[in-house]
C-alpha cells in the first residue's frame, strides 16, 4: 500500500479505531482544534458506539477497518482495548498510514515488539499516546532537571491514583492487567525521559484490596535504574467516587542540591456545588490531549519523530510486566531487556 | 508531684522542658549536658540547676524521673544508669540502636522495678491520632494502600552525630520509625520490607521503602533529610469505603511573614504544631506521669518500641543487601 502523499495545503486526515477508551473522545476533540488537522472517520466494532461518536464528532462512521483503511487518510488513532492494538495498529502500518496507540502499547512485549517492527518496515511512525510528558508543568520539571538545579537526581517518589474505571479494564483478555498496567505506563515513561535512562530492577507489591474484581487494583513498585536511582510509584485505582477528582500523577523529585515537587493537575479550581451535590476540582491548565495530538500530526507534517514513541511504549510496558511478574515472585526483577537499545530520550 | 532530670539538652531537650514546664504534676531540677551552655540555656527555661555530669541528679532522692534526651547511641548506657539508680526512664524514641540494646534498657527498668516511657510522640499528634481511630474504627473499610511520608533538611545535631550511622542508625532508624511504629500501631506485625536509599557521601540522606503487612495492606514510607529548609509530613490511607489525606504544609491555620524573619535556624526540624489541650509533645509526658502514678495504662508499650525498631532495621537490612527482608 502506498502512503497518501501529502501537499503543504493538505490538512491531515486521522482516523479512530474504537471508541472503547474514554481518550477517544477527547482526542477527537483535539482534532477539531487543530486547523491543519480534520477527524476523517470513525471505525469501532460496536456500531451503536461508533455510530454515535460519529455523530457526535461530525464524521464518518466505518463499518470495518479495511473501508477506514482504504480511505486517504494519513493517519489512525488507536483507542480500542489493549489486547487489540497489535491488530489494528498492524493492519493500519500496512495500510501506510501513521499510528498514535492508546497506552499501554499492547498487553506483552512481544506484541508490541511486533508493532515497532511492522510500522518500521512500513515506513510510518508510530506513537505512543503518553499525553503527560506534554503537560507543560511537567515539561517545566524536566527542564528544572536539565538545568541541573537541583543537582543530580538521587530518587523519586510517585503517585499515579485513579478511579477504578471497570468496563474493559477489569476484563483482563482484553486489557492485559489492572492498575499496575493501566498506571505504571505513564510514571515508568515520564521517569525514564526525565533520567535518560533505563530501568534495571523492579520490585512490586500487586494485590487486588479496593474493589470486588478479578484484576489488581492497587500496588507499589520500587524501580531502580542502571545508574542507581530509585524511584516508587503507587499506581493504585484507590480513589473513591466522592474524591474531588479522578486521580493524579505527583512525583517528588529528590536531588543532591534540592527538590521538585510535581503536582501536574494542581492548576484546578475547587467547586463545591449544591445542584449536584458534589465537590470537584476542575483543571484550568493546558489540554495535555490536544498538545499530544498536535505533537502526532507535526510529526506527521514533518516526518520526525513523535516526543513519545513506539519504542518508547514498549519500554514502560516492559516495566509493568516486570512489576507482575515481580509481585508474582516475591523478589525484585531484572528486566530481561530483548530490545535493550535506549531509546531516543 | 514529679522530679525530672533532662539528660540531653539538644532540641528534644528543649521541648521536653518546656513541656514539664507546662505540667502542675512535674518539675524540672536538673537539666544534664556535658556542653555546659546548653545545659544552662534549657536549665534557665525551666528553672532547673544545669549539670555536666549526671552524678547529682541521680543520686539525689527526690528525682523520681530521668528523661533521656540524648543522641539514640547514648540510649542503653544512660537510660540503664538511671534504672540503676531507681528512677523511672523516659527515653527519647528510637530506643535504641540494635534490639539488643533495646532489650537490655526494658530488662534492666523491669529488674529495677522502674516504668520505662518511649517518646513515639506520633501517636499523640491528634491528626494521627484520628486517622488511627479511622482505620481501626473500619470507616474506611479494608485497607489497601496507606503512604506515609516525612521530609526535612538534613538535621544538625550534636557533634553532628546524625551522619554517623553508627551513631543515628540512619534516616531509616531515625526519622522513619516514626512511621514504622504509626503502620504497626494500625496494622499490627510486619512480614516483608524492601527498601531503598541513597549512598552517603555527604549530609543528605533520602529513602523509600514498600511493606507488605501480615494484614495484607501495602505501605509506602518517605523519608527524607534531602528536602531544603522546610519540614513536613503527610499520610494517605485508602480503603474500600473511603480514603484520608494529610499534608502538614496544607494544615497551616497560621502563617507569619515579616521582614524581621531570617531563614530557618539549623538543628532537629520539629513540626510545629499550634495547639493547646492537644499539644502532642506535652500530652505525651503527661501520659508518662499518669502512668509512673499507676493511673492508667500507656498508650505505647516498650514491646511497642521494639517493633518499631525491628521494622527499621529491616529497612536498613534490605538497603544494604538489596533484598526483600522478612520481619
Amino acid at each position: 500500500m502506498t502512503k497518501t502523499v501529502l501537499a503543504r495545503e493538505d490538512r491531515i486526515r486521522i482516523g479512530i479505531i474504537s471508541f472503547a477508551h474514554m481518550h477517544a473522545a477527547s482526542y477527537a476533540y483535539a482534532l477539531s482544534q487543530i486547523p491543519d488537522a480534520e477527524l476523517a472517520g470513525i471505525y469501532d466494532n460496536d456500531k451503536e458506539r461508533g455510530l454515535a461518536a460519529a455523530a457526535m464528532h461530525h464524521t464518518d462512521y466505518y463499518h470495518s477497518l479495511t473501508d477506514l483503511l482504504d480511505t486517504d487518510i494519513h493517519g489512525i488513532i488507536v483507542c480500542s482495548p489493549n489486547a487489540n492494538h497489535r491488530d489494528e495498529c498492524i493492519r493500519s502500518a500496512q495500510a501506510g498510514k501513521h499510528v498514535l496507540c492508546e497506552k499501554p502499547l499492547a498487553t506483552t512485549s512481544e506484541d508490541a515488539t511486533a508493532m515497532l517492527d511492522v510500522c518500521k518496515n512500513e515506513g510510518v511512525i508510530l506513537a505512543t499516546a503518553f499525553p503527560v510528558r506534554h503537560a507543560p508543568p511537567v515539561t517545566r520539571a524536566k527542564e528544572v532537571i536539565d538545568s541541573g538545579a537541583i543537582g543530580q537526581v538521587m530518587a523519586v517518589n510517585a503517585t499515579n491514583h485513579g478511579r477504578m474505571p471497570g468496563g474493559w479494564f477489569i476484563d483482563r483478555e482484553l486489557s492485559g492487567g489492572g492498575a499496575v498496567l493501566d498506571h505504571t505506563v505513564h510514571v515508568a515513561d515520564l521517569l525514564r525521559w526525565f533520567l535518560r535512562d533505563e530501568v534495571k530492577t523492579v520490585y512490586a507489591e500487586v494485590d487486588t484490596r479496593m474493589h470486588d474484581i478479578d484484576i489488581d487494583d492497587c500496588g507499589t513498585l520500587l524501580m531502580e535504574f542502571h545508574s542507581g536511582v530509585f524511584a516508587t510509584l503507587d499506581p493504585s485505582w484507590s480513589r473513591p467516587k466522592a474524591y474531588p477528582t479522578w486521580g493524579d500523577v505527583t512525583m517528588e523529585i529528590v536531588g543532591t542540591k534540592g527538590v521538585i515537587s510535581l503536582d501536574v493537575f494542581a492548576q484546578a479550581l475547587l467547586e463545591a456545588n449544591d445542584s449536584d451535590q458534589r465537590v470537584l476540582y476542575r483543571n484550568w491548565g493546558d489540554n495535555m490531549d490536544l498538545l499530544l495530538v498536535k505533537d502526532f500530526i507535526q510529526a506527521i507534517r514533518e516526518g520526525k519523530e513523535p516526543k513519545a514513541s513506539g519504542l518508547d511504549g514498549l519500554k514502560a510496558l516492559e516495566v509493568a510486566l516486570a512489576a507482575y511478574e515481580s509481585a508474582a515472585s516475591g523478589m525484585p526483577v531484572r528486566l530481561s531487556c530483548p530490545s535493550c537499545s535506549t531509546a531516543q530520550l | 508531684m514529679h522530679t525530672v532530670a533532662v539528660w540531653g539538652a539538644g532540641s528534644m531537650g528543649r521541648t521536653h522542658a518546656n513541656c514539664y514546664k507546662q505540667c502542675d504534676e512535674a518539675r524540672v531540677k536538673y537539666v544534664i549536658d556535658r556542653d555546659t551552655e546548653r545545659a544552662r540555656n534549657i536549665a534557665a527555661l525551666c528553672g532547673a540547676t544545669p549539670q555536666v555530669h549526671p552524678d547529682a541528679a541521680l543520686k539525689d532522692p527526690e528525682v523520681d524521673i530521668v528523661d533521656v534526651c540524648l543522641p539514640t547511641y547514648l540510649h542503653r548506657e544512660c537510660a540503664e544508669k538511671a534504672a540503676y539508680a531507681g528512677k523511672h526512664v523516659f527515653c527519647e524514641k528510637p530506643i535504641a540502636l540494635s534490639c539488643d540494646d533495646a532489650t537490655a534498657i526494658i530488662e534492666a527498668c523491669k529488674s529495677n522495678n522502674v516504668k520505662f516511657g518511649i517518646g513515639h510522640v506520633l501517636r499523640y499528634f491528634p491528626e494521627y491520632e484520628m486517622a488511627h481511630d479511622m482505620i481501626t474504627s473500619g470507616r474506611l473499610g479494608k485497607i489497601g494502600v496507606i503512604r506515609m511520608s516525612r521530609t526535612g533538611p538534613f538535621p544538625r545535631g550534636w557533634e553532628n552525630w546524625y551522619s554517623d550511622s553508627n551513631r543515628s542508625g540512619s534516616l531509616l532508624l531515625d526519622l522513619s520509625i516514626h512511621d514504622f511504629d504509626f503502620l504497626a500501631w494500625c496494622f499490627g506485625d510486619v512480614e516483608r520490607v524492601f527498601a531503598r536509599s541513597t549512598q552517603r557521601d555527604r549530609p543528605l540522606e533520602y529513602a523509600l521503602a514498600v511493606i507488605r503487612m501480615k494484614s495484607g495492606v501495602i505501605a509506602h514510607v518517605e523519608g527524607s533529610w534531602a528536602h531544603p529548609a522546610q519540614f513536613s509530613y503527610k499520610f494517605e490511607v485508602c480503603g474500600n469505603l473511603g480514603m484520608i489525606e494529610f499534608d502538614s504544609r496544607k494544615a497551616q491555620p497560621l502563617t507569619v511573614l515579616a521582614e524581621s524573619m531570617q531563614a530557618s535556624k539549623p538543628g532537629v526540624a520539629i513540626p510545629e504544631s499550634p495547639l493547646k489541650d492537644k499539644h502532642p509533645y506535652l500530652r505525651q509526658l503527661r501520659e508518662f506521669l499518669a502512668f509512673v502514678d499507676g493511673k492508667i495504662t500507656p498508650r505505647v508499650t516498650p514491646e511497642d518500641a521494639v517493633k518499631a525498631l525491628q521494622i527499621s532495621l529491616a529497612a536498613v537490612k534490605s538497603v544494604k543487601t538489596g533484598e526483600v527482608v522478612p520481619v
